[in-house]
C-alpha cells in the first residue's frame, strides 16, 4: 500500500514538472504585469513576397530584444502550409493569402486568431525601359512576348488567373513557376519579357519596372500572420506577431505593400 | 538446404549482413513503406486518368529517354577520350565532365540560363541566327536532364574502358581490323554490360531530375512539366495526387532498373566464367 | 637477304630497358627467338608486328618498309599482313570459332558469307569442323591453339609470329600440340618467328635460333651450332650443358676460379677460351677413381633432380657441374645431397673454343 502511494506521488510530481516545462520559452518570473525578458530562437515561415520586409523587421526585432534570434523560411504559402500540417517545427506563419491561413485555422494549428498585417495587389513586372511596350494586360498576348506566371497551386498564380479572367484576357504563359520569386527572377534575368507578380515584389526588386493593373480588374489580397499552437516559444512568437502588427507601416512605406 | 552450404553467403561476416539489412530498411524500405501506407488507393484511378498526370508521365519518359540517348551519344566519346588518350589538361576535362555531379541542380539550371538563355553566351547567338529560343521548351528540359545525368554515364564507361584487356584489341589490329572495327567488334562487346549499367544509372538520374529542369525549362503542363515537377506541385495543393504520382514514378523506375539490372549481372557473370 | 623475308634492326626504349637487336628471316625459314624473361622478346615482337614503333633502326618485310623512323615511315599493325598466335591465344570470347577464324578476312573487307566459307575450309584443314559453332570458352588448350593458328593463317600473312604458343598447356597436351604445330608450320611458306623459353621447342622446331638476353642478341645459329657452342651461361643452362670459362695454356684450361682442367688442344689455342662438357660425359664415384680420365676431383653433391629416365646431379665447389646418371646408379651409390663424391671426365670429352 505504501509503495503504491509513493509511486503515485512520484508520477504526480513528474507530470506536473512536464506540464510546467512546456512554457519554458517564457521567463522564470510568474508575474503577468511586467514584460518578461525575451530570449530564444524563433522560426518564422513566411510567404516569399515577405522576404525583404520580414528580414528587415527581423533584424529590428533582434536589436530591440537582445538575446533573441529570428530564423526565416520563405516559400510559397501553400508549400509552407503543407509543411505546418505535416508537423514542421515552426513558431509563426505568415501567408500571402487568406485561403492558406484558413486551412491552418481549420486544422486548429493556430495559437490565437490571425492578425492582418498588410495588403497586396498584383502588377505586371517588365524589364527596365519596357522594351516590349507593355501597357495593359492585353499587351501580354502580343506575339513575341514571353510571359511567365506563378503556378495555379500557389496564391499569386491563382490571383493572376483571376485578374486575367476579370480583364477578359486569354493568355498562355511560357511557364508557371513554383513561387513568386522564381517568377520574378525570370524577368530579372531577361528570360521573360513580363510576369504578373505582387506590387511589393516589383518595389523591392529594383531590377524590374512595374506596370499598373487597373483596380477594376485587380485582386487585392490580405496577408495575415499568426503564432502557431505547437510552438515551443509561445511568448516569443506572440511578441513577434505584435511587433509585426505594430510595424506594419514599414511594410507599406519601404517594401511596397498596401495599407490595410 | 545443403545446396547452399559453403557458398558466398557463408563467407559474409555477420556484422556486414546486419548493417546491410539495417541500412536497407532505414534508407529504402521505410520511406517506400511510408508512401505505400499513406497512399490513397481509392484515388488511384482518378489520378492516373487525369490528363495532367498522364502528360507529366509521358513527358518524363520522353525527356529522360532523350537525355539518356544524348548522354550516350556525347558521353561515350568523352569517356573514350578520358580513358584512352593522354593529353595535357586531361584532368581538367575530367573535372568538367564530372562537374554537374557536385553542382546543386538549381545552380546547374542557372548556369544553363547563362549559357543558353535568351541573353546567354550561346543563346543570344542562337536566337539571332536561327530564331531558336531554348528556355521554356521541351528541349530545355531535355538539356537540363542531360546536363545532370551525363556524368554518370561518362564515369561508368570510362571505368569500364580502363579495365578492358587491350591485348585483344592488339590481336584484332594484327588481323587487319581498323580502329573503328576494333572498337565496334571487340571493345564495345567487352564493355557491353557496363554501358548498359551506365545507361540505366543515367536514365534514373534524368527521370528524377527537378532543380535544373524547373529553373531552366520552367513549368508548363504538357511541355516542361515532368513528373517530379507535377509531384511537387501536387503536394502544394492536393496531397493525394502527389503520393499517387510518386508511387507511379517509383514503380516505373523499379521495374526498368530491375529488368536492366538482372540483364547486366547475367551478362557480367557470363563474361566472368568464360 | 632476299626481298621476300623479314629484316629487322630495332632499337627500342621502354622505360629503363633498351633493346638493340637485329634479326632476319628468310621465306620458308622458322626462326626461334629464345631468351630469359625480360630479355626483350615481347618488345621485339611488338615492334615487328607494328604494335609499337621503333626508336631507331628499320623493319622491312617482303621488300616493304614497315618502320623507318629516319624516313618517317610507319605502317600500322592492321596493314602489315602479319599473322600472330599469341600467348594465351586471345581468341575473341564473344564470337564462335568460325567467326574468330573469319575475323581477319572480314576486317580486310571480305564479305561475311565468303569469309565464313574460307574460314570453314581452314577449320577442315585443322580438323576443327565439329567445333565451328563452339565458343572459345568451351575449347580445350590444344583445340584453342589450333583455332588461333587457323585464325592467323586465314589472312595469308607474309609473316607468321608465334609468341610462346605452348605456355599454359599441360605436359601431355604440349607434346601433342608441339607435334601438330610442327606439322602445320611445315606447310606454311611465309617466314615464321617463334618465341619460346623452352629449349626442347627451340632445338626441335628451329631452322635457326636467335638468343636474346637483356636487349641484345648474344648468339645466332642453327640448333646444332648453338648446342655445340653455347656462348652464354643462359644458353648453356638452356641446353643443359656445362659451360666453363678460363685461360688456355697448352693442354690445360685454367678456369677463372683457378682450378685446372685437362683438355686436348689440337689447334694450339692460347688465351681466353670456353670449355663444354656434356652432362653425360661426367662420372660420379664414391671413392677416388682409378683410370685414364685426366680430370678428377673431390666435390659434394648440391642436389639431385629426378627426370624420369635419368637423374640430373649437380655438384658444387670447386667446379659446379651438371651430371646425368641413371636412376639405378643413383640408388646403387646411395647419392644424397651433401654427400661427398669424386667426379671424373676425360680430357678428350672437353670441347674447347677460343673466346
Amino acid at each position: 500500500m505504501r509503495r503504491t502511494i509513493v509511486i503515485a506521488v512520484a508520477l504526480a510530481v513528474s507530470v506536473s514538472a512536464c506540464g510546467s516545462s512546456k512554457s519554458k520559452g517564457s521567463s522564470s518570473s510568474p508575474s503577468s504585469t511586467s514584460t518578461p525578458a525575451l530570449s530564444g530562437t524563433l522560426t518564422v515561415l513566411a510567404a516569399a513576397s515577405l522576404t525583404n520586409g520580414f528580414t528587415a523587421l527581423g533584424k529590428e526585432f533582434e536589436t530591440a530584444n537582445p538575446g533573441t534570434k529570428v530564423n526565416f523560411s520563405f516559400g510559397s504559402s501553400s508549400d509552407l502550409e503543407t509543411q505546418i500540417e505535416q508537423g514542421a517545427p515552426a513558431d509563426v506563419f505568415a501567408s500571402a493569402d487568406e485561403a492558406n491561413m484558413d486551412k491552418i485555422v481549420a486544422a486548429h494549428d493556430n495559437a490565437t486568431a490571425p492578425h492582418d498585417i498588410a495588403k497586396n495587389r498584383l502588377a505586371i513586372a517588365v524589364e527596365p525601359g519596357n522594351p516590349k511596350h507593355i501597357a495593359t494586360l492585353a499587351d501580354l498576348t502580343k506575339p513575341g512576348v514571353v510571359v511567365v506566371l506563378c503556378d495555379p497551386s500557389v496564391p499569386c498564380g491563382k490571383f493572376a488567373d483571376q485578374v486575367l479572367a476579370n480583364a477578359g484576357v486569354n493568355l498562355t504563359p511560357k511557364s508557371r513557376e513554383i513561387n513568386v520569386k522564381a517568377t520574378l527572377t525570370k524577368v530579372e534575368l531577361g528570360e521573360a519579357d513580363a510576369a504578373i507578380v505582387y506590387v511589393s515584389d516589383v518595389k523591392t526588386s529594383g531590377k524590374v519596372l512595374g506596370v499598373t493593373i487597373p483596380d477594376a480588374v485587380n485582386v487585392v489580397t490580405t496577408l495575415p500572420v499568426v503564432a502557431l499552437k505547437d510552438s515551443k516559444h509561445a511568448a516569443l512568437a506572440a511578441a513577434w506577431v505584435s511587433f509585426v502588427v505594430a510595424h506594419q507601416n514599414e511594410l507599406v512605406s519601404d517594401f511596397g505593400f498596401l495599407p490595410l | 538446404m545443403s545446396r547452399r552450404r559453403g557458398g558466398a553467403g557463408e563467407r559474409t561476416p555477420a556484422a556486414v549482413a546486419v548493417v546491410a539489412l539495417v541500412a536497407l530498411t532505414i534508407f529504402f524500405v521505410l520511406p517506400l513503406a511510408g508512401l505505400l501506407w499513406r497512399a490513397p488507393w481509392s484515388k488511384f484511378g482518378s489520378v492516373l486518368g487525369d490528363e495532367q498526370s498522364r502528360q507529366a508521365l509521358r513527358l518524363s519518359l520522353v525527356c529522360s529517354l532523350s537525355a539518356t540517348g544524348l548522354s550516350l551519344l556525347f558521353g561515350f566519346p568523352i569517356a573514350w577520350l578520358l580513358a584512352r588518350t593522354d593529353f595535357r589538361g586531361r584532368s581538367v576535362v575530367r573535372a568538367l565532365a564530372v562537374l554537374p555531379l557536385v553542382l546543386p541542380p538549381v545552380v546547374g539550371g542557372v548556369a544553363l540560363f547563362y549559357a543558353f538563355g535568351r541573353r546567354g553566351l550561346i543563346g543570344q547567338w542562337l536566337e539571332q541566327a536561327f530564331g531558336w529560343e531554348l528556355p521554356f521548351t521541351v528541349w530545355a528540359a531535355i538539356l537540363a536532364e542531360t546536363f545532370v545525368a551525363m556524368p554518370f554515364f561518362v564515369i561508368t564507361v570510362e571505368g569500364a574502358l580502363r579495365g578492358v584487356d587491350t591485348r585483344f584489341e592488339d590481336a584484332a589490329a594484327s588481323l587487319g581490323a581498323g580502329r573503328f572495327t576494333v572498337m565496334r567488334r571487340i571493345t564495345l562487346p567487352a564493355i557491353g554490360p557496363s554501358i548498359l549499367a551506365g545507361l540505366a544509372l543515367t536514365w534514373a538520374r534524368a527521370l528524377g531530375e527537378f532543380g535544373a529542369t524547373i529553373t531552366f525549362a520552367g513549368n508548363f503542363q504538357g511541355r516542361t512539366q515532368t513528373l517530379p515537377l507535377a509531384i511537387y506541385l501536387a503536394f502544394e495543393s492536393n496531397q493525394p495526387a502527389g503520393i499517387v504520382l510518386s508511387l507511379v514514378l517509383v514503380a516505373v523506375s523499379v521495374v526498368v532498373l530491375a529488368v536492366v539490372g538482372s540483364r547486366v549481372f547475367a551478362m557480367r557473370d557470363r563474361v566472368v566464367t568464360t | 637477304m632476299t626481298g621476300a623475308g623479314l629484316d629487322v634492326r630495332a632499337q627500342v626504349r621502354v622505360g629503363t630497358f633498351d633493346l638493340d637487336a637485329a634479326i632476319a628471316v628468310e621465306p620458308g625459314e622458322l626462326l626461334v627467338l629464345v631468351g630469359p624473361n625480360g630479355a626483350g622478346k615481347s618488345t621485339l615482337l611488338r615492334a615487328v608486328m607494328g604494335l609499337r614503333a621503333v626508336d631507331g633502326g628499320r623493319i622491312t618485310l617482303a621488300g616493304e618498309t614497315l618502320d623507318d623512323p629516319e624516313a618517317d615511315v610507319f605502317v600500322p599493325a592492321r596493314r602489315r599482313a602479319i599473322g600472330a598466335v599469341f600467348q594465351d591465344r586471345l581468341l575473341f570470347e564473344h564470337l564462335d570459332v568460325v567467326e574468330n577464324v573469319a575475323f581477319g578476312l572480314r576486317s580486310r573487307g571480305t564479305p561475311r558469307r565468303a569469309a565464313r566459307e574460307i574460314a570453314m575450309q581452314w577449320l577442315e584443314r585443322f580438323g576443327l569442323t565439329a567445333l565451328a559453332r563452339s565458343r572459345p570458352a568451351q575449347l580445350s588448350g590444344g583445340e584453342s591453339q589450333r583455332v588461333a593458328l587457323a585464325r592467323a593463317l586465314a589472312v595469308e600473312p607474309r609473316l607468321l609470329v608465334l609468341d610462346e604458343p605452348f605456355v599454359g598447356l599441360d605436359a601431355t597436351t604440349r607434346v601433342d600440340v608441339r607435334r601438330e604445330l610442327r606439322h602445320h608450320l611445315a606447310g606454311v611458306a611465309a617466314p615464321r618467328v617463334l618465341v619460346t623459353h623452352d629449349p626442347i621447342e627451340a632445338l626441335g622446331l628451329a631452322d635457326r635460333i636467335v638468343v636474346l638476353e637483356s636487349g641484345r642478341v648474344t648468339q645466332t645459329g642453327t640448333p646444332a651450332e648453338v648446342a655445340a657452342r653455347p656462348r652464354s651461361a643462359y644458353v648453356a643452362d638452356l641446353l643443359g650443358v656445362n659451360l666453363l670459362h678460363g685461360t688456355l695454356r697448352a693442354a690445360t684450361l685454367e678456369l677463372d676460379g683457378g682450378h685446372p682442367v685437362a683438355v686436348v688442344n689440337d689447334d694450339a689455342i692460347t688465351g681466353p677460351a670456353t670449355a663444354i662438357i656434356t652432362p653425360r660425359a661426367v662420372t660420379v664415384h664414391t671413392v677416388r677413381p682409378q683410370g685414364s680420365a685426366r680430370n678428377a676431383w673431390a666435390t659434394t653433391i648440391a642436389d639431385l633432380d629426378d627426370q624420369g629416365e635419368r637423374v640430373r646431379v649437380r655438384v658444387g665447389a670447386p667446379v659446379p657441374l651438371s651430371i646425368d646418371i641413371t636412376p639405378s646408379a643413383r640408388a646403387e651409390l646411395g647419392l644424397v645431397p651433401g654427400a661427398p663424391v669424386w667426379i671424373s671426365f676425360k680430357a678428350t670429352d672437353v670441347a674447347i673454343a677460343a673466346e
